[in-house]
């Protein structure tokens, strides 16, 4: 498949991403950068709910189905604000055109250096992710399609409990809408939120920050790429797509949240409007991965204490002090409540007891990584670093900003964490992101983007400071060419020219890590040549038939691949279909099998060679799925080298009495 | 008279040498200010926050229309506050001009006054400068329209009706003219007061260059030509 022919997948999956986000944020009001910066939160909030409602009602998933979704809330919105007028609507004008434009323009670099590190990492647009996560995606996504349910009630363990599903909602719709293959709407469903959905994200929080500053707006689309942690480390490690989901709107609640708490810059959104899309990424948060919901919670920490002690002081100086200090208490009590809520639910504490990744590094490497920004064993970013530790300094000019330094020193203790201590008093702050060092660096760029920005803009600052204090010539210090926007421009070109240069090829290097098709069998889960065999088999096996296979091999991949049910859908077997992992190939001598099989309508059998992440114990759990060949009652059907496909005729002693000639493929 | 509901909003970029002493002296009959520093070089935030003013900063230089749309937002969210103006930190305008136009605006004579220096004696205005707002106003059917003689008089005062709709985009230099069209777009009542400008040395230093005046008469043609 060429890039052209993925490219309406990509339109397919931008355009879920944004309009009906677009349709919700103009309904309530909001025009220009805050109208389409805040677009996927809403367009995932009203996927992942509808998705849930028509679960609930029956409906069957489908394209129509969403788009006559998305016009609910836009119409509630319209109609709210006709009720209640300009009580409800948001009074805040859009920015100057130029203003608008130095932000449009600023994303053009990052789309450009995004795309190239699409392109080139991925190699094709079908390649597979070779993932541990990747297998479950897949799946679910095909689960999705067949069932016409993309409900997060349902999609846990594929029909019977909760996990967040807005991610394959979205992909499921890219699928639905584009007609593109599996894999193939996946990796651009991706492309779309680290290219287009995480620049503008950036560039809400951004915009709130620094309010309508040109060179701040212009330089922050390639800021939000430059970083390795985020979003190319979610693409490579896990894979973590529904994180990375949640990640990118991350920045969009924290704008919200800003605004809710007058920490902004002459912020895009008045109260109202805030409260709404806060409660809204809230809602899109949680059904996309809600560990997000958490780094909005942290980021929000400092901020909120900062606006509650100024509003106690407000309180004092107006003769209110009880009332001040019964406001204050009652928020306290609030968090604390909510703290000793959360801790209590038995989700939640499965998930802060994960401790499958265990510390591997000094604290003092640790340290190093997230000052250079080399996190979790990455090249380290020069340039960059020195403008987020420049950004740290120039923070503390302003309310607005003072809260970011120590937010991201908070953030970058929390990767300390998880990457080099790991005890249980760790657990209690860390845990909410799985204890993950890669879940808790991909958050810094969060923070780092803003320092960044700021940084380069403080620079500039002080280099036309420095400038007019030298004894030029007036004409040379009068110049245009020594102005914060020029010199903004200069360093942010210089930014520019060393990511796509430099950085740029840790991100290739390592999303091709993940997105081969061919390699050592070590690492690689679903070679090409299995693709091919997948296919073959597709053939052969009747729609209702479902195969079993030792998915390590890469069959669990057929179902999402083809369309064929397999019986392992995921790397590790459940608690349903355990027994023939560790039996199937006694089906001749076990009655149980049999009775298994049958209830599970389990007809064929794959053997392949199992060479993926051997040192994974999961990788042991099938040995009712080897050497199948020696056993009584598999017949072979079709064989391409080493992989095999069976028919089991060990139960059914009709087949066995018919012996076909099996046949090979290249 | 308590002026406790009327806000004085300051932009401040390095204006340490006088801010104290506009600041100290503005302070003493309203209780009210917030200096808005736009990334300020020099000590003008510690100036002003020292002097008893209320302060917020711009985490980046945005320019003196920004200054003015952030320091209106920080005053409109606080209670009581029903009166808001616009006073430049060099100095150059009086407090008893303020009192004034605060006065008319609670005789609900106006929602929005805005200074003039074209109203008696003009001989100690700067003749460069007399010419080029003269021009202005000249080419300017919204200032006409409105009978207004100096509309890039940084001293306005204004109710809560228009602290609420108050709105400037333009960062820079622009936004007298865009408060112009804000008073049509939103049908303000409007008025002028006569008001003293000090023409110190320092605030003739510090004030508009010649070029950004004309910088400024080259965008309201603009816009005159962009509207028809």
């Amino acid at each position: 498949m060429s890039w052209l022919d993925a490219v309406p997948a990509l339109v397919a999956a931008v355009a879920w991403l944004l309009v009906p986000g677009v349709l919700s944020s103009y309904a309530l009001g909001l025009r220009g950068l805050a109208a389409w910066t805040v677009a996927p939160v809403f367009s995932t909030a009203v996927i992942a709910v509808s998705a849930i409602v028509f679960g609930k009602l029956g409906i069957a998933w489908s394209a129509s189905a969403a788009g006559a979704a998305a016009l609910v809330p836009a119409a509630a919105f319209l109609l709210v604000r006709l009720a209640f007028g300009r009580g409800f609507s948001p009074a805040v004008r859009p920015d100057q055109v130029k203003v608008r434009l130095a932000g449009w323009l600023g994303l053009l670099p990052a789309l450009a250096i995004g795309l190239s590190i699409i392109v080139q990492g991925f190699r094709t647009p079908a390649n597979l992710s070779q993932t541990y996560d990747a297998v479950f995606h897949y799946n679910a996504l095909r689960w999705v399609l067949e069932s016409g349910n993309a409900s997060s009630l349902a999609l846990g363990s594929f029909g019977s409990s909760f996990y967040p599903a807005a991610w394959h909602d979205i992909t499921s719709l890219a699928v639905l809408s584009s007609a593109a293959p599996l894999p193939v709407a996946a990796n651009m469903t991706t492309a779309a939120i680290a290219v287009f959905m995480w620049p503008l994200a950036c560039l809400f929080l951004s915009r709130q920050i620094f309010g309508p500053s040109i060179p701040a707006l212009a330089i922050t689309g390639t800021a939000s790429v430059a970083f390795a942690a985020f979003p190319w480390g979610l693409l490579h490690f896990g894979v973590l797509w529904p994180n990375a989901l949640s990640f990118a709107l991350v920045p969009i609640g924290v704008g919200a949240g800003l605004s809710i708490l007058g920490m902004t810059t002459q912020g895009l959104l008045n109260r109202t409007a805030a409260w709404v899309l806060f409660g809204t990424t809230l809602v899109a948060t949680g059904l996309a991965q809600p560990n997000a919901t958490f780094s909005i919670a942290a980021l929000l920490l400092l901020p909120g204490c900062h606006a509650l002690v100024s509003w106690m002081h407000g309180q004092h100086r107006a003769g209110r002090t009880t009332r001040g200090l019964l406001g204050g208490a009652a928020v306290l009590a609030l968090a604390v409540a909510s703290w000793v809520f959360v801790h209590s639910l038995s989700r939640i504490t499965s998930v802060k007891n994960y401790d499958r990744w265990q510390p591997f590094q000094s604290i003092t490497a640790a340290v190093g990584e997230v000052l250079l920004n080399a996190t979790n064993g990455r090249d380290a970013l020069w340039l960059l670093s020195a403008a987020v530790v420049a950004g740290m300094f120039f923070a503390f000019r302003s309310r607005i900003t003072l809260w970011l330094p120590f937010a991201h020193v908070g953030l970058a203790a929390l990767f300390v964490m998880a990457a080099a201590v790991q005890t249980s008093t760790t657990h209690i702050f860390t845990g909410f992101w799985y204890n993950d060092s890669h879940r808790l660096a991909a958050m810094l760029p969060i923070t780092g983007v803003l320092l960044a920005v700021g940084g380069v803009i403080g620079t500039a600052a002080k280099l036309r400071e420095w400038a007019h204090t030298r004894e030029l010539p007036s004409r040379m210090r009068n110049t245009r060419l020594i102005s914060v926007p020029a010199l903004t421009g200069a360093l942010g070109a210089l930014l520019l020219v060393v990511t796509t240069t430099w950085y740029q090829n840790w991100a290739v290097e390592s999303l091709r890590m993940t997105y081969r098709a061919v390699g050592s069998s070590a690492e690689t889960l679903v070679e090409s040549s299995e693709q091919e065999f997948y296919s073959r088999v597709d053939r052969v096996v009747p729609d209702d038939a479902v195969v079993a296979g030792d998915p390590w091999d890469g069959s669990a991949m057929l179902w999402a691949l083809t369309g064929t049910h397999v019986l392992f859908p995921h790397l590790n077997p459940s608690s349903g279909n355990e027994y023939l992992a560790e039996h199937l190939n006694e089906a001749a001598t076990d009655p149980k099998v049999c009775r298994l099989m049958s209830k599970l309508n389990v007809r064929y059998a794959i053997e392949g060679t199992s060479q993926y992440w051997l040192s994974n114990p999961g990788n042991d759990s099938y040995p009712g799925l080897t050497d199948l060949s020696k056993s009584a009652g598999f017949e072979l059907v079709e064989q391409q080298g080493p992989l095999r496909l069976y028919r089991i005729t060990a139960c059914d002693p009709e087949l066995a009495s018919h012996t076909p000639e099996p046949r090979s493929g290249a | 008279m308590s002026y406790s509901d009327t806000w004085l909003v300051v932009p401040v970029y390095n204006e340490a040498e006088v801010l104290g002493e506009v600041v100290s002296e503005a302070l003493q009959t309203f209780p009210n200010i917030v200096c808005v520093d736009d990334g300020s070089r020099d000590d003008s935030a510690r100036i002003a926050l020292n002097s008893g003013a209320h302060l917020v900063r711009h985490p980046v230089n945005l320019g003196q229309g920004a200054a003015l749309q952030t320091g209106v937002e920080y005053a409109r969210s606080r209670p009581g506050a029903n009166y808001f103006v616009t006073f430049d930190s060099d100095g150059q305008h009086q407090v008893a001009d303020v009192e004034r136009m605060i006065d008319k605006l609670r005789a609900d004579e106006a929602d929005i006054i805005v200074g003039t220096r074209f109203h008696g004696d003009t001989s100690h205005i700067p003749w460069t400068k007399r010419l080029l707002l003269r021009t202005i106003v000249a080419l300017s059917p919204q200032l006409r329209t409105l009978q207004l003689s100096d509309a890039h008089n940084g001293l306005r005062a204004f109710n809560r009706t228009v602290g609420e709709q108050f709105t400037i985009t333009h960062n820079g230099m622009g936004h007298a003219s865009e408060i112009i069209a804000m008073v049509r777009r939103y049908g303000w009542r409007v008025t002028e007061s006569p008001v003293t400008i000090a023409y110190t040395e320092y605030s003739m230093a510090k004030g508009q260059s010649l070029l950004n005046g004309v910088n400024i008469l080259f965008e309201s043609l603009l816009r005159t030509s962009f509207r028809r």
